[in-house]
């Protein structure tokens, strides 16, 4: 008996299908094992009991009507340009293109919005507003801008805006800062009033600390400023909202709108999303489409 | 026979360079159903279904063997109407005879014009003997043995008419005939000389 793997070699040597060592291999046996030369006479045997079979012939012709191939099929162009399958092809590809670019631009659309975001050199309202000012006056500013921009995160973020606030007044009573002070005092009032307001009441005692000493450094106008500040710090924490609802001043009311169309000209834009995303289900419905058309092409041949 | 230029007519749609095409093949192609199906109704079914189909998909045809082309055609063909006949079990009388072998009109038609009358009956039995053997072959096994041991067929030729690899081409060839070598071990001894192979050229 042998085994199933000695049966298909043996069955490919008839055949004339195996490779030169391999039949070199199998010979080799053969001159040696009984079994194997029975089984290949048997398998001889068959092929030729096989081969020998008379052919059959066709009991009628199988020739098509005119009135059969017109009911099989319309005459039509072979494998033309604008075949199906040509057809589907084209609108795979365009619509795939149509997705890339749409992506592309969502995609350069973002990172623009990303790295404007990230980059450091970005212009505020508030840096604009008090360009001379020092440090304290700009966190101040920056501080009351983002108050501006963010009036529902003012009460979270109110009691730490405080400080700034408080160091703007003790700036005051720094005497190399009269003109910082001046310079926070008339320009910022819009800013500290944010600032202010966002504040909760325990900064202002602080504030009024920052008065006393701004007082005893500036002059009579600056410490009326001070003094307007000191009083609108009594707010309530009602007309806090209000404040930040208030128009800036001016001078910083401009580029608070530039910021904020910058802000909306970088937001997400659903209308190229959406088309994204329309592309893209299209161009994989179009690939299905015409993988199915392909696919049933290949079966017929 | 032009077989490029038939074949593109035809796809144009002219029936006549279709029907030439059916007269050069369709002889094998019902050769090959016969020997599929193991009997002439069938066969001739399923050959009338290929050729339609034939014609239906040319325009599809890229080039390449149209032979095979074709050949595949009619082996899908074949397992449809096996299929069809699976769900509708053999009632009649003329498939109760069918059983038993091929029917005697396939029979004669088989028959050389030149043979006596005695070599037509032993080549019948012989013929009967074989198909019955090729009837108890699984299909996938036996389309792969009738285009092989009966066509003469290539592995190549096989693989493109089966869209087999030609790894499963060799087993699936090997193990129809180490079924059939069972099957026909009670035939072997009562064969005619011309059917044996001498003893000294086998082993």
């Amino acid at each position: 008996m042998i085994s199933e793997r000695d049966y298909e070699v043996l069955s490919a040597y008839v055949d004339g299908q195996l490779g030169e060592r391999d039949r070199t291999a199998l010979e080799a046996r053969l001159s040696d094992d009984r079994a194997l030369r029975l089984a290949l006479k048997d398998l001889r045997q068959d092929k030729l009991l096989l081969r020998k079979l008379p052919t059959a012939r066709a009991p009628r012709a199988f020739t098509l009507t005119r009135a059969q191939a017109a009911s099989i099929r319309a005459p039509r162009r072979r494998n033309g340009f604008f075949s199906t399958f040509n057809v589907m092809r084209l609108a795979t590809g365009l619509a795939s293109l149509l997705f890339a670019t749409l992506l592309g631009l969502d995609l350069a659309r973002t990172g623009a919005l990303v790295a404007r975001e990230e980059a450091p050199g970005v212009v505020t309202a508030g840096e604009v507003a008090a360009p001379q000012a020092d440090g304290v006056a700009e966190i101040a500013g920056s501080t009351a801008n983002e108050l501006t921009e963010a009036p529902e995160f003012a009460a979270l973020a109110g009691p730490p805006e405080a400080t700034p606030v408080e160091g703007a007044g003790g700036g005051g009573a720094d005497s190399t800062a009269t003109e910082d002070l001046s310079g926070a005092a008339l320009t910022g009032p819009s800013e500290l009033e944010g600032a202010q307001s966002g504040g909760d009441p325990e900064a202002t005692p602080d504030l009024a600390t920052g008065k006393v000493a701004g007082e005893q450094a500036t002059p009579v106008a600056e410490t009326e400023d001070l003094l307007r500040i000191s009083q609108e710090t009594d707010a309530t924490p009602e007309s806090t909202t209000l404040a930040f609802q208030a128009p800036l001043e001016p001078g910083a009311a401009p580029l608070a709108e530039s910021d904020d169309a910058g802000a909306r000209e970088l937001q997400p834009e659903p209308a190229i999303q959406l088309w994204t995303m329309a592309a893209g289900a299209l161009a994989l419905a179009l690939a299905a489409l015409t993988a199915a058309v392909w696919l049933m092409r290949r079966g017929a041949r | 026979m032009d077989e490029p230029g038939l074949i593109r007519d035809a796809q144009d749609g002219d029936v006549d360079a279709f029907n030439r095409l059916v007269l050069a093949y369709q002889n094998l192609a019902y050769n090959v159903a016969y020997r599929i199906m193991g009997d002439a109704a069938s066969a001739s079914d399923a050959t009338q279904d290929a050729f339609i189909s034939a014609y239906r998909h040319l325009p599809d045809y890229r080039g390449g063997s149209f032979k095979a082309w074709l050949m595949r055609i009619v082996t899908n063909a074949c397992y449809d109407e096996l299929r069809r006949r699976q769900r509708r079990p053999a009632t009649s009388l003329e498939d109760l005879v069918s059983e038993d072998g091929p029917d005697l009109e396939s029979e004669r038609s088989l028959a050389s014009p030149d043979d006596g009358p005695e070599e037509v009956a032993q080549r019948r039995e012989v013929a009967s003997a074989i198909q019955n053997c090729l009837n108890h072959l699984p299909e996938d096994m036996r389309v792969v043995a009738v285009l092989c041991d009966v066509q003469g067929f290539d592995y190549g030729e096989i693989a493109s008419s089966t869209g087999l690899a030609l790894g499963t081409v060799k087993s699936r060839l090997s193990r129809a005939r180490a079924r059939l070598r069972d099957c026909l071990q009670g035939v072997r001894e009562l064969l005619p000389a011309i059917y044996r192979l001498s003893d000294e050229a086998s082993v």
